[in-house]
């Protein structure tokens, strides 16, 4: 009896977890989608210099940031996954949402300081350690794309 | 250099399985993992088992017996003995018995148990509920049943072997525990039904040996049945398999054994002084 009480509620936060988590998913997907649609315009490249037929009017650093944290679901997921290996499939739209929301906001602070488009862009990710647990496990990840913004001459 | 506007990728970094598909697998695989687990567990357990000295286990057992006599009242005392008097007299029908037995008395609903080393812990509302000796006589039969085969050594080994493999191996990891854990939970449940049987089996060769009958062996399943549709037991069921199928098990074994079922039924004994307030009168 006590058993099945646990399994309960365990269930009941599984199946909360998955319902928020899923729901806020597919807005994040809908809303990064638009506002890539948005910002095509801005230019974001990985080369180091601009090429020799463009000209720069001004550069600076640009930087943009996302931190997420799993819900209970993708955690509980991860936890069986961590025993069998493979693919941790239910982390893998997280962090595609905090790689692509870290871009978009880049070319934000590229937009504010009046940048045409962002080169020689990388991407950095850390892990956040959790205070509650020593440090021991994972409070969420951070995800930070930075660039040089530069002002191209048409 | 030409730039064409080009919109990030949408898809490839993402894997499409739907994650209650990639959930279900996972849990399946899991149930499946602890099983296995435990399997391995409970046979290495029945193999270990009969390598344990009595004495050895009478020993190490017996440390945390004092607390329960010593928190036993005068009257509950005065039982104790009196149910140890029949006990005595069933474990003379098992010739080759190589255990030294002594009986507590605890508060709780109807129930009794088998601990190691030998020791018999029976509720106080067992007793004061028993409208026959030969009832507590079965129940005890089945207790000794669980010596017979040793069956509280296994069932203890096979929780502490299996909770020291969750725990070193880092299985039982937080999230992983309950499923692990539920796992084990249902493999136990089936092997702790083939030894209820076995000790039906015993405890009614015991009383039919000493009566010469085994008239009110049920009596305890039929008692727990009623109590159960009531809704005034509900964790029995849980540890024991359905009153049902023990009421029938028994009465089919006593057929097929040939042995006499019907005669009749001794006054109770070890009956609390005072009318116990849990009694249904
Ligand atoms: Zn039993």
């Amino acid at each position: 009896m006590e058993d099945l009480i646990q399994i309960g509620i365990t269930l009941f936060v599984l199946l909360v977890g998955y319902f928020v988590g899923s729901t806020l998913e597919r807005n994040h997907f809908k809303s990064i989608r638009n506002r890539e649609r948005a910002s095509r315009r801005m230019m974001v490249l990985t080369i180091e210099d601009i090429p020799s037929d463009w000209q720069s009017q001004d550069a600076g650093l640009v930087t943009g940031n996302a931190v997420v944290s799993l819900d209970y679901f993708k955690r509980f997921l991860a936890g069986i996954r961590a025993i069998f290996g493979g693919r941790i499939k239910s982390y893998e739209p997280l962090l595609d949402r905090a790689r692509r929301e870290a871009v978009l906001r880049m070319k934000q602070a590229a937009l504010d300081k009046g940048y045409t488009a962002v080169i020689n862009m990388r991407m950095e990710t850390s892990r956040l350690a959790s205070a509650t647990k020593k440090g021991k496990s994972t409070a969420g990840v951070e995800i930070l794309a930075f660039g040089t913004g530069v002002k191209l001459a048409k | 250099m030409e730039v064409h506007h080009r919109l990030p990728d949408d898809s490839v970094n993402v894997s499409d399985t739907h994650p209650l598909k990639e959930a279900a697998t996972l849990v399946l695989g899991m149930l499946v993992l602890s099983t296995v687990v435990f399997i391995g567990i409970a046979f290495f357990v029945e193999l270990a088992v009969p390598l344990i000295p009595i004495e050895m286990e009478a020993k190490f057992f017996g440390a945390g017996w004092g607390s329960v006599t010593s928190e036993m009242e005068e009257e509950e005392i005065r039982q104790a003995e009196e149910v140890q008097a029949l006990l005595e007299r069933l474990a003379a029908h098992w010739p080759e018995n190589p255990y030294q037995y002594e009986v507590g008395i605890i508060p709780g609903p109807p129930n009794a148990m088998a601990l190691p080393g030998g020791r018999i812990l029976v509720t106080s509302e067992l007793l004061a509920l028993a409208e026959s000796e030969n009832e507590l006589a079965f129940v005890l039969g089945h207790e000794l049943g669980h010596f017979h085969d040793r069956d509280h050594l296994r069932m203890l080994g096979r929780g502490v072997l299996f909770s020291l493999v969750l725990a070193t191996t880092g299985l039982g990891d937080s999230n992983t525990t309950s499923l692990l854990s539920l796992g084990g939970t249902l493999s136990d449940r089936s092997f702790s039904r083939d030894q209820e049987c076995d000790a039906d089996r015993f405890g009614l060769e015991l009383v039919t040996r000493e009566y010469g009958y085994a008239a009110g062996s049920d009596a305890f399943f039929h008692r727990i049945q009623k109590m159960e549709q009531e809704g005034l037991v509900i964790q029995f069921a849980a540890t024991h398999p359905l009153s049902d199928s023990r009421i029938d098990f028994l009465r089919e074994t006593s057929d097929e054994m040939h042995w006499e079922w019907d005669g009749p039924l001794l006054p109770p004994i070890a009956k609390p002084s005072t009318p116990s307030e849990s009694d249904p009168e």
